[in-house]
C-alpha cells in the first residue's frame, strides 16, 4: 500500500466502523454489521475481501447464537471484526488456501486465523464494556433533562435523538480504527513473537468454531427437534462434500 | 395471545407520505436512545416528534402526549412500525374527538408492544437471524464472498419495506390491527425458518469436515474428534447463559489446556 492508500484504508476503517456500530443497534439493524458482511466490508476497504472472508466466517459461527434483544447484555462484534480483519490484512496478513475456511485444515498454517478470532473475541468483550457506558449515559441525559421531556419539549427529545447517534457512530469508528491500530502495529513482530506450542493451539480454533455452532442452535431450539434435523443435514453435508471432492 | 382493542374509526384518515417517511426514518432508529431504566421511552417520543410537528399539537396537548408515553416500552424493532402506525391512527382519532380514552391508546400501546416483541424477538432474533446468516455464510464461502453480502442486502431490504408497510396497514386499521398479528402465518415462518437455520448449519458442518478431512496438514483424527467434542460440548453445559464469545474463550482455555498438557 503507498501512503495515500494506507491513509484512505484507515479513514476507510472509520468511517466502516462509525456506520456498522449505528447499523448494530442504533439504526436500521440491517445485519450487515454481523461479523461476516463486516468484515467482508473491512475487507473491501483495505482492498482484500476475499481474505477477509475467512476470518468473518467463523467469528459468526461464534456470534450465531447470540441473542440481543432488551436488556440482554450486548457485546460488540462489530467493531471488533471490524478492527482486527482491518488491522491483520493492514499488518500484512496473507490468508493460505485461497481464502477458504478450509484453512483450519491447513496445520500451523491456521495459526494468523485462531489468533484473529481470539482476538476478535476479546474486543467483543472490551467493547460490550463501552456500550453499556453509552446506555448508561442514555439514561443520564434522560433524567437531566426529565421535566423538559414531560412538558412535551420534542425539541429536547430530537436533539437527545441525534446526540446519541452521533456517539453510536463515533464510538463505533474510534473502537474500530483503535483496534485495527493495534492488530496492525502488533502483527508485523507477532509471528516471531508467538512459541511454537502457542500456534498450534491457535491452529486448532478455528475447528472448534463450527461445531459450536451447530450446538448453541440445537441448545437454543431444543434438542429433540433439533437433533433429527442435524443429524439428517450433517449427513447430506458430508455427502455433497466427499461427492464434489 | 394479543389483548383485542375493539373499534377502528374512519379508515379514510391518512398520514401524509412525508410525514409517514419521517415516522419510519425514525423508527429505524427507535432503539439509538435505549436505555436500562424504560428501553425504548425515549425512541418511542423520537418516532413521534415528526407527527407532533405534523399535526402542530398546541402545548398543552404536547405535554399530555408526552406524559401518556415516556413510561417503559420495549418491543423488537422490526415490528415497531405495527405499533407505531395503531398508536398514531388512536392519537389521530383522539386528537379529531372521536371516543378514544387515554386507557385504550395506552393499553394498545403496552398489549401491542409485547406481543410484537414476542413474535418479532421469535421470528426475527432466534429464528431468521441465524437463518439468513448461514445461507450467506454458505453463499460466500462456496459460490462467491460478494454474494454474502447479497443474501444480507436482500433480507436488509425486506425488512425496511416491512417497518414501511407495518406503518403504514397499522394506521390504516387501527386497533384491528392486531388481526394481522394473531394471523398463523407468523408462528409457521417463525418454525420455518428454524429449520432451515438448523438445516443449513448443520449442512455448513457435514460439507467443512468432509472438505477439510483429506486436507494435508489436517489433525490427527483423534484430535478432531476432541475439538468436535469441546465446540459441541460447550453450548450444552453452559446452556445459553453466555455469549458465542466467552463460550469460545471458554473453549481456547480447555484446547490450550489438552495441547499443553498431552
Amino acid at each position: 500500500m503507498s501512503g495515500l492508500e494506507l491513509w484512505l484504508a484507515w479513514g476507510g476503517v472509520a468511517l466502516v466502523g462509525a456506520l456498522l456500530a449505528l447499523d448494530e443497534t442504533s439504526l436500521a439493524q440491517t445485519w450487515l454489521s454481523q461479523p461476516l458482511p463486516a468484515a467482508l466490508l473491512a475487507g473491501l476497504v483495505v482492498g482484500e475481501p476475499a481474505a477477509a472472508l475467512v476470518p468473518g466466517f467463523f467469528m459468526q459461527l461464534i456470534v450465531l447464537g447470540n441473542l440481543p434483544v432488551g436488556a440482554a447484555s450486548t457485546l460488540d462484534a462489530t467493531s471488533a471484526t471490524v478492527g482486527v480483519v482491518a488491522g491483520a490484512l493492514i499488518g500484512g496478513w496473507n490468508p493460505p488456501e485461497g481464502g477458504s475456511p478450509l484453512v483450519a485444515f491447513s496445520g500451523e498454517a491456521a495459526w494468523p486465523v485462531g489468533l484473529q478470532m481470539v482476538l476478535m473475541a476479546l474486543a467483543s468483550l472490551a467493547g460490550g464494556r463501552l456500550i453499556q457506558l453509552q446506555r448508561q449515559a442514555h439514561l443520564a441525559w434522560k433524567l437531566a433533562a426529565y421535566r423538559r421531556i414531560r412538558d412535551g419539549d420534542f425539541t429536547m427529545v430530537d436533539r437527545l435523538h441525534r446526540k446519541a447517534l452521533v456517539v453510536a457512530a463515533a464510538r463505533g469508528g474510534a473502537m474500530s480504527l483503535l483496534i485495527a491500530a493495534v492488530v496492525a502495529i502488533g502483527w508485523s513482530w507477532s509471528g516471531d513473537a508467538v512459541p511454537a506450542a502457542g500456534r498450534e493451539i491457535l491452529a486448532r480454533l478455528p475447528l472448534v468454531a463450527v461445531p459450536l455452532a451447530v450446538a448453541t442452535l440445537s441448545e437454543r431450539f431444543g434438542h429433540p427437534r433439533a437433533v433429527p434435523v442435524l443429524v439428517v443435514t450433517v449427513g447430506l453435508g458430508l455427502a455433497a462434500g466427499w461427492w464434489l471432492a | 395471545m394479543v389483548a383485542r382493542v375493539s373499534g377502528g374509526g374512519d379508515r379514510t384518515r391518512t398520514l401524509s407520505r412525508s410525514t409517514r417517511r419521517r415516522i419510519w426514518w425514525r423508527c429505524l432508529g427507535l432503539q439509538a436512545t435505549w436505555n436500562n431504566q424504560r428501553m425504548q421511552n425515549l425512541g418511542l417520543l423520537a418516532v413521534l416528534s415528526p407527527w407532533v410537528r405534523g399535526r402542530g399539537l398546541d402545548a398543552d396537548r404536547r405535554r399530555r402526549l408526552a406524559r401518556r408515553h415516556v413510561v417503559y416500552f420495549n418491543t423488537n424493532p422490526y415490528l415497531a412500525g405495527y405499533v407505531v402506525g395503531g398508536l398514531l391512527r388512536l392519537e389521530d382519532d383522539r386528537r379529531e374527538g372521536d371516543d378514544v380514552p387515554e386507557a385504550l391508546v395506552t393499553g394498545f400501546r403496552d398489549s401491542l408492544s409485547r406481543a410484537c416483541g414476542a413474535i418479532g424477538d421469535e421470528l426475527f432474533w432466534l429464528a431468521l437471524r441465524p437463518m439468513v446468516l448461514t445461507l450467506a455464510l454458505v453463499a460466500g464461502w462456496l459460490v462467491a464472498w460478494p454474494l454474502a453480502l447479497v443474501v444480507v442486502g436482500l433480507f436488509a431490504g425486506a425488512e425496511l419495506w416491512l417497518r414501511w408497510r407495518g406503518l403504514w396497514l397499522a394506521y390504516r386499521l387501527g386497533p384491528d390491527v392486531v388481526d394481522v398479528l394473531a394471523r398463523p402465518g407468523w408462528y409457521r415462518a417463525v418454525a420455518w425458518a428454524r429449520r432451515l437455520a438448523l438445516g443449513l448449519t448443520g449442512f455448513l458442518a457435514g460439507y467443512y469436515f468432509a472438505g477439510g478431512l483429506g486436507g494435508a496438514g489436517a489433525p490427527p483424527v483423534g484430535q478432531l474428534v476432541a475439538l468436535v467434542v469441546i465446540g459441541l460440548g460447550i453450548p450444552i453445559i453452559t446452556r445459553q447463559r453466555r455469549a458465542g464469545e466467552t463460550q469460545f474463550l471458554v473453549g481456547v482455555l480447555i484446547v490450550a489446556g489438552s495441547v499443553l498438557l498431552f
